[in-house]
This record gives C-alpha cells, sequence and structure tokens, in this order.
C-alpha cells in the first residue's frame, strides 16, 4: 500500500536524512532527498512528490520560503521538521501552506504516523495481498495491515 | 587694623606731600581751593584704610587746614569769621564724605567676594553636570570650598558601613575628638533640610536632597563665620545634588547590568536549545527506529544507525565541552594551555579526523611548509577549525571544494577557510559570530562561530569573515607565531583531538 507513494526528504543534517531515508525505504516508500532549498524546489518541480518532508532551518533559503514556493505548483502535503518550538513558528509555517508541524528531536515512529497520515492508504490496496510485491518483510506487512485496520 | 594704619599713613605723606607744595602758593590760592585740594588726602586715606583711617585723615587735614592755611598761620586760632564757615564746613563735610567713600569701598569689595563666590559655585555646577565618577566629585569640592571660604578642615561624610565616614577632604584631617563632636550618633537622622550649626569651632552643614538626608559637611567655622552662611548653603545643595545623583547613576548601571545578563542568558539558552536539538534529533529518530520491535532492517541498516547514534553522541559531547569551555573562558577561569606547533600537521590530522563529517567535500589546503610555528592551546584551536570546517560544509553546493589557507602576515599567522556557498552579506558580517541572532532565521547558526570567536579571543587574536574571489565566503582567524627561543616537544600529528580536556 506504501508502493510508489513518494517521498522527498528536504534536510541538509546528512546523519538526519540518513534515518529518515533509511525508515521510509524500509517501509516501501520511494525517496528522493535533497539538502539545499534551491535544489529541493527543483527535485520537487521535476519529480513531483506525493508527500514532502521539510527541515526549516536551511543553509540556502528559509524553510517558509520553500513552502511557499512549492505551492506555485504542487498540492502535496507538506510535513515541517524543525528544531524552532516557538507557537509563532507552528503558525507561520501552518499559514504558509504545511499540513503538518514537528518538532525535533521526535521518535521515528511519530513521523511514521504523521506520514501515514499525510498520505492516506489505498483502501482497495490494502484488502489485497496479492498486489504486493513479495520482497517486504513480513514484520512490515504485518503492521501495515494492522494499522489499516484499525 | 593693618590696613588702617596703611592707610593713615598714606593719607599723612600724601597730605604733607600737598601742603609742601601749596605753602609758597600761599598767597595765590584762595582758602576754598586749599580746602578742596585737602580732600584728597582724606580720600587716599579711606580708600586705602577704610573709615578709621578716614577720620585719622580728617582730623589731620583739619588740623594742617587750620594751622598753615587759614590766617592767622601757623595757628590754631581763626580769625575771621567766614573762615570758622571753611573749617566748620570743611570737617562736616569730610566726615560724612569719609564714612560714604568707606561704605563704598566695603561695598564693592562685598560685590567682588560675592561674584567671585557665584563664579566659583558656576563652576563647580558645571563640573557637577559632567558625568564624573563620584570621587572625583567629591575632591574637587572639598579642595574648592577649602579655597573660597579660606577654611584651614574641609570634609565631606557619606554614609557608608556603619555610621558615617569621610567621603573627601581638604587640608588638616579632623581628630578623633573634633569627630565625635560633629557626627550624630549613629541611627539619630541629622537633618532633613540643609542647615548648618555651629560647633566648638567647626561649622556643620547637613547635606540634603529631596527631603532625604544625604550626608554632612564640616568646615572649620573661623573661615565660614566671616562670610555669610548663604552661599555655603548654595554649595552644600549643589554637593547634596551631585551626591544623589552619582548613586542613582550606580544603581542604573546595576539594573542595566542585571538586564543584560538576563538578555544573554535567554539568547544562550535559545541557542544552546537548537544546537543540541539537532543531534538529539538524529540520535531519537535512529535509536528509535533500532528499538522498534516490529522493524526488521537488517544488521548492515542496523549497524548503520548504531554508527550514527556513536557519531551523535561524541557530537553532542563535543558540544558540552566546548560550553564548558566557552562559559569558563568567559569567567576567566580557563586559560589556554600553550603549545608549539606547527600549522600544516594540525590542520591535516584534523581534516583526516574529520572525513565522515566533510561529506564528500574535497579540502585544499594551501599551507606553506616553511610556515613558523604557532603558539596555541590545541583543543580550542582545533574546535575553532572544525567549527569553520563544519559552517563551510553546511553552506557549501554539492561536489565543491573547500579551501584552508595560512599566510605569515603583519606578526602573526592568518588562517583562511574558504567555501564556495552563497557568501555572506556585508551587513550581517559582525552578527553571524554574535550569540544575538537579530533575525528569527538567524537561531539556525547556532553556537559554532560564536564558540570559534571565544576561543581565538582567548588567544589575543580575532576573527572575521570576507567576501571569497569566487563568491563564497571566507572566515580568517589569526594565531600568535611562536617565539623563536622556545623550545618546547611538537606534538604529533593526529593526536590533537586527544586528550588535554580541561
Amino acid at each position: 500500500m506504501n508502493m510508489g507513494r513518494h517521498v522527498l526528504i528536504v534536510e541538509d543534517e546528512p546523519s538526519m536524512h540518513q534515518v529518515l531515508r533509511l525508515n521510509l525505504a524500509v517501509r516501501g516508500y520511494r525517496v528522493d532527498t535533497a539538502v539545499t532549498g534551491m535544489s529541493a524546489l527543483g527535485l520537487a518541480r521535476r519529480r513531483c512528490p506525493d508527500l514532502i518532508i521539510l527541515d526549516l532551518g536551511l543553509p540556502d533559503i528559509d524553510g517558509l520560503e520553500v513552502i511557499a514556493r512549492v505551492r506555485d505548483f504542487s498540492a502535496a502535503p507538506i510535513l515541517v521538521i524543525s528544531a524552532r518550538d516557538t507557537p509563532a513558528a507552528e503558525m507561520a509555517v501552518i499559514a504558509a501552506g504545511a499540513s503538518d508541524f514537528l518538532l525535533k528531536p521526535f521518535g521515528i515512529d511519530d513521523l511514521i504516523a504523521r506520514v501515514r497520515a499525510a498520505l492516506p492508504l489505498d483502501a482497495c490496496l490494502g484488502e489485497r495481498s496479492g498486489g504486493l510485491p513479495g520482497n517486504l518483510p513480513a514484520t512490515t506487512l504485518r503492521r501495515a495491515t494492522a494499522a489499516a485496520e484499525r | 587694623m593693618r590696613r588702617s594704619v596703611i592707610g593713615s599713613a598714606a593719607a599723612l605723606a600724601s597730605m604733607a606731600l600737598l601742603t609742601a607744595a601749596m605753602l609758597p602758593l600761599r598767597s595765590h590760592l584762595s582758602i576754598a581751593t586749599t580746602a578742596l585740594i585737602l580732600v584728597v588726602p582724606v580720600v587716599i586715606g579711606v580708600v586705602c584704610g577704610g573709615f578709621g583711617a578716614g577720620t585719622v585723615s580728617v582730623i589731620a587735614g583739619f588740623l594742617v587746614y587750620d594751622f598753615f592755611f587759614i590766617p592767622p598761620y601757623l595757628t590754631l586760632w581763626v580769625g575771621a569769621p567766614q573762615n570758622w564757615a571753611a573749617l566748620g564746613v570743611y570737617a562736616a563735610v569730610m566726615l560724612p564724605v569719609a564714612h560714604v567713600v568707606a561704605g563704598m569701598n566695603a561695598a564693592r569689595t562685598r560685590a567682588r567676594r560675592r561674584e567671585r563666590e557665584i563664579r566659583e559655585l558656576f563652576e563647580l555646577s558645571d563640573l557637577l553636570v559632567e558625568d564624573k565618577p563620584l570621587d572625583i566629585l567629591l575632591s574637587v569640592i572639598v579642595t574648592t570650598l577649602a579655597d573660597v571660604f579660606r577654611s584651614r578642615q574641609v570634609a565631606i561624610f557619606l554614609p557608608g558601613g556603619d555610621g558615617l565616614e569621610v567621603a573627601a577632604s581638604a587640608g588638616d584631617p579632623l581628630t578623633g575628638e573634633e569627630l565625635r563632636r560633629v557626627l550624630p550618633v549613629p541611627g539619630q537622622v541629622a537633618s532633613r533640610h540643609a542647615q548648618s550649626l555651629a560647633r566648638n569651632g567647626l561649622l556643620v552643614v547637613a547635606l540634603a536632597a529631596a527631603g532625604r538626608p544625604v550626608g554632612l559637611l564640616v568646615l572649620s567655622s573661623d573661615a565660614a563665620a566671616r562670610y555669610e552662611r548663604e552661599p555655603l548653603l548654595l554649595f552644600a545643595n549643589q554637593i547634596a545634588l551631585a551626591v544623589e545623583r552619582a548613586q542613582l547613576r550606580e544603581q542604573a548601571l546595576q539594573s542595566r547590568v542585571s538586564e543584560e545578563m538576563a538578555r544573554l542568558a535567554k539568547t544562550l539558552v535559545a541557542a544552546v536549545s537548537h544546537d543540541l536539538r539537532s543531534p538529539l534529533a538524529s540520535l531519537k529518530a535512529s535509536s528509535s527506529t533500532l528499538a522498534d520491535p516490529g522493524l526488521d532492517i537488517g544488521p548492515d541498516a542496523g549497524r548503520r544507525l548504531a554508527t550514527l547514534i556513536d557519531a551523535q553522541a561524541d557530537r553532542l559531547t563535543d558540544l558540552v565541552q566546548n560550553l564548558l569551555d566557552m562559559s569558563r573562558i568567559q569567567a576567566g577561569v580557563l586559560q589556554p594551555r600553550r603549545t608549539i606547533t606547527p600549522l600544516a600537521g594540525l590542520v591535516r590530522g584534523l581534516v583526516n579526523d574529520m572525513a565522515q563529517g566533510l561529506h564528500g567535500h574535497a579540502v585544499r589546503q594551501e599551507i606553506p611548509d616553511d610556515l613558523p610555528p604557532v603558539d596555541i592551546d590545541l583543543v580550542l584551536i582545533s574546535r575553532v577549525l572544525t567549527n569553520l570546517l563544519e559552517n563551510a560544509v553546511r553552506h557549501s553546493p554539492r561536489g565543491t571544494a573547500i579551501t584552508i589557507g595560512g599566510a605569515l602576515t603583519a606578526g602573526a599567522i592568518e588562517v583562511s577557510v574558504t567555501d564556495r556557498g552563497p557568501g555572506v552579506s556585508p551587513d550581517r558580517r559582525a552578527e553571524i559570530f554574535e550569540l544575538f541572532p537579530r533575525r528569527e532565521g538567524d537561531a539556525g547558526a547556532g553556537l559554532g562561530l560564536t564558540i570559534a570567536r571565544t576561543f581565538v579571543e582567548a588567544h589575543g587574536q580575532r576573527i572575521w569573515v570576507e567576501d571569497a574571489p569566487c563568491g563564497g565566503a571566507r572566515f580568517c582567524f589569526t594565531l600568535p607565531v611562536a617565539a623563536p627561543a622556545q623550545e618546547e616537544p611538537i606534538p604529533e600529528e593526529g593526536s590533537v583531538a586527544a586528550d588535554s580536556r580541561h
């Protein structure tokens, strides 16, 4: 059910995007990463991801600016992760067009839950185990089904 | 008294002179003319000696006039009735004249004295409105008072310790006996308004501002009694105002310092928590992935995550250590532990250690081998270089190179770290080393540059950023050249990050 779901991770901290990429890939998502705002915009335009995970603290342009520019051409949900914990920061992010805000540090299960919430499962696919590729670990399959049933 | 004697002498001398001059011409001069001329010595006498001398001159003039110029000459007998009139008028007019002239003279002297006091008061108030420290003001005040009031002893007492203490004094110091007589009993309020009391040869003036007692002014009263008390009270008010102002200034400074410190603490907490959150976020994400019972990511991925956790833990440890070092340096507790080392070796070792952290960016080292060695704290300067490199890595586009250069300039070694990123605009060049981000987004810069600056400045050197020729940023800092005479063992390359934790 996560097949073909394409996630773009925009995060300049290499250790962070390694962990995120690992977690998403093992759950069946296709992952692209960008380390700067400009390259993120380029990738988003070309590859049309289904979800963008965006870190606010980018070296070249401000995260809010990235959100605004992405909204020019894409309605894909944007999940913002940030170390800024002021209520004003969170409000600004949502107001700019992001769909969710997650404060660092966060548990990976929290992130995955929000990713799933942002990308509703395709109910039809979830019921047919035959439609799934064979190379997914059984545990992932079990968890995903359990989640779909909740 | 002396003045009277001088005056009388001057009058008599001038009288003798004029008489001698007039005698030969006696027959040509009228009696009135003689009288008029004999006015001159009286005026001289009064001007020089005051009313006393004036009186003496009038009597002398009367006698001389009668004796030498009123017939019959050389007797005191007066012949004709109109000559009685002349003599009478002379005496009757001269005495009041002497009195008036003496009065005018005294008034003029008083006016000059008052003018001087006012001028001194004006100069003093001019000084008092300047922002000078209290102790300097007080010492000028006591000197001026001693001068203007010609006082042998002047002292100002201000509250301090338990009771009043001497804050400034001029002339002879007051003896213990005198102090006991003058100072009020501790706990007793001397006065709420400026007023002066004479106590056993000393004049005590209470200093008060806004109805609040501020201190005491003590003068030896033999001098002060000669003058009216008013100018003294005027001075006392000025002094009280100056003391109060200095005290308020002190209080304002204190509260400004507390405000600054509170602001610094708040910003430091924000910057630290931001810098701590990044490695913590990677740590948390990695560990929660590994801890997930339902997830099987495979041993390779598991090891990768464990390595990541390890690296982030190191990063946090470094950060904490650097913050501690920075606060110790700023408190003056930590001193750099200097060693002599060649720069090229230090940089090589550091770049090797950083390997992973460079994320594929090549590091070009342009440090001449014949550069003189530097005299630095290895741990602190390694941190400076690491922070600058991490900053360059963070801002460099993928695949671009970072250049580390070293050159000898003006008695110091200048080290530069150049990247090909977006550069730093001129208006932000000073700010980025500061702890206070002026704009919301700047918090992302973290503490790395602030720490670098603290460590560089602990060596008495400076750090700055300029434009790189290729458009990126060029961070530079200076390091002290090792003095050639000292011979110390040079540490091996690679042992830089090592052991010398403070």
